[in-house]
């Protein structure tokens, strides 16, 4: 199933206004500006890390991390575990964008889903199978936010991890 | 504990609990010593920031399950340095090269800088440990551990002590010193695990 309501998820064009002020957003710095000195942009990213801070989440660890190739189709395929819950993560690149294929087990129906990547979000939810799909995702730091609908468990999320336009 | 390590556990302490202020002198004092790292590897620009902005949200992500709150730094530049080798072996999975052992030549990591940096601490821990001793133990060391040390009879000469009590009352001094140490040590430990 496909999420909807995406919202600020543009993979091309250009950049989503208050892109550079989300916490996961790396700054793009011109390569002749690198120096040993800590680039003041670097450091107001680093500042603004904080705003990513989830204080109730668990967060889910990566335990593996794999590239799926077959002829010229690629896959990469991240997978989380914590307790009794697994979280099996599939990016692929479709169209000039990445393309995310989300599964949780075990399946919760309704489960809000919150992915933050490449410098913007998206939101959709679990069908009955744990399944989630979302379409033309920026490459970049990401992580997803699982919160179980109408319960009190606590909110899930994945450690972040970095995928590049190939997944 | 030293000065600093408090003041590392106290940043961390209260920044786990939501305190700003707190974060941002952390990223004040260790923000360097990140960049320093994946310079250190030789990443693109584009890397590095990738690499520093993916450490802090590490420690976002842990800031309230630290081991040792007064231990942040080396656990960032481990942090830091694990990411670098992430970004490197993702590197070679998809990128192909005439010259492969330019690539490797260049991928070497120059430990060098963080390594200073990381021995410039545990040296300012030491003289805080050795400051922290009894005056005529600090004494004794102080001398013992000098480029050019002193015979035990110089020593003994010096410090007005029986000569056959000179190498007991070194042992207890170094015991002394390691207990004071412990602390530090096992958290860097915990850090690279």
């Amino acid at each position: 199933m496909a999420a909807d309501g995406v919202d600020d998820n543009r993979a091309e064009g250009p950049v989503p206004p208050g892109r550079e002020s989300l916490p996961w957003h790396v700054p793009e710095l011109p390569e002749e500006s690198i120096t040993d000195d800590l680039p003041a942009a670097v450091a107001e990213a680093a500042r603004r890390a904080f705003d990513a801070r989830e204080a109730d989440a668990r967060v889910v660890g990566l335990i593996a991390d794999r590239t799926l190739s077959r002829r010229r189709h690629q896959q990469r395929v991240l997978t989380f575990v914590d307790g009794d819950t697994t979280v099996e993560i599939s990016i692929s690149p479709r169209a000039g964008s990445l393309c995310l294929r989300l599964h949780v087990s075990p399946p919760v129906n309704g489960t809000d889903v919150e992915v933050r990547h490449g410098g913007a979000t998206v939101h959709g939810s679990l069908d009955s199978l744990g399944e989630v799909e979302f379409q033309a995702l920026r490459p970049g730091l990401l992580s997803v936010l699982l919160q179980p609908a109408g319960s009190r468990a606590s909110t899930l999320q994945t450690s972040w991890v970095r995928v590049s336009a190939s997944g | 504990m030293s000065t600093a390590s408090r003041d590392a556990a106290n940043l961390v302490t209260r920044a786990a609990s939501g305190d700003r202020k707190a974060w941002d002198a952390l990223v004040e004092a260790y923000g360097g010593l990140i960049w320093s790292v994946t310079r250190s590897y030789r990443l693109s620009g584009a890397e590095a920031a990738d690499v520093s902005q993916t450490t802090w949200l590490r420690l976002c992500e842990n800031i309230g399950r630290l081991r040792d709150p007064a231990c942040v730094g080396a656990w960032l530049a481990t942090t830091a340095r694990r990411e670098c080798l992430s970004v490197q072996a993702r590197r070679r999975s998809v990128v192909l090269v005439d010259d492969i052992a330019s690539l490797e030549a260049d991928d070497e990591p120059d430990d060098e800088v963080d390594t200073r940096i990381l021995h410039q601490e545990q040296v300012a821990e030491l003289r805080g440990a050795l400051h922290r001793l009894p005056a005529r133990l600090q004494e004794m060391l102080e001398l013992l551990m000098q480029d050019d040390p002193p015979t035990y009879e110089e020593v003994a000469a010096t410090m007005h002590l029986p000569l056959g009590s000179i190498g007991p009352t070194r042992g207890r001094a170094l015991r002394t010193l390691r207990r004071i140490m412990e602390a530090p040590t096992a958290c860097e430990l915990s850090s690279m695990r």
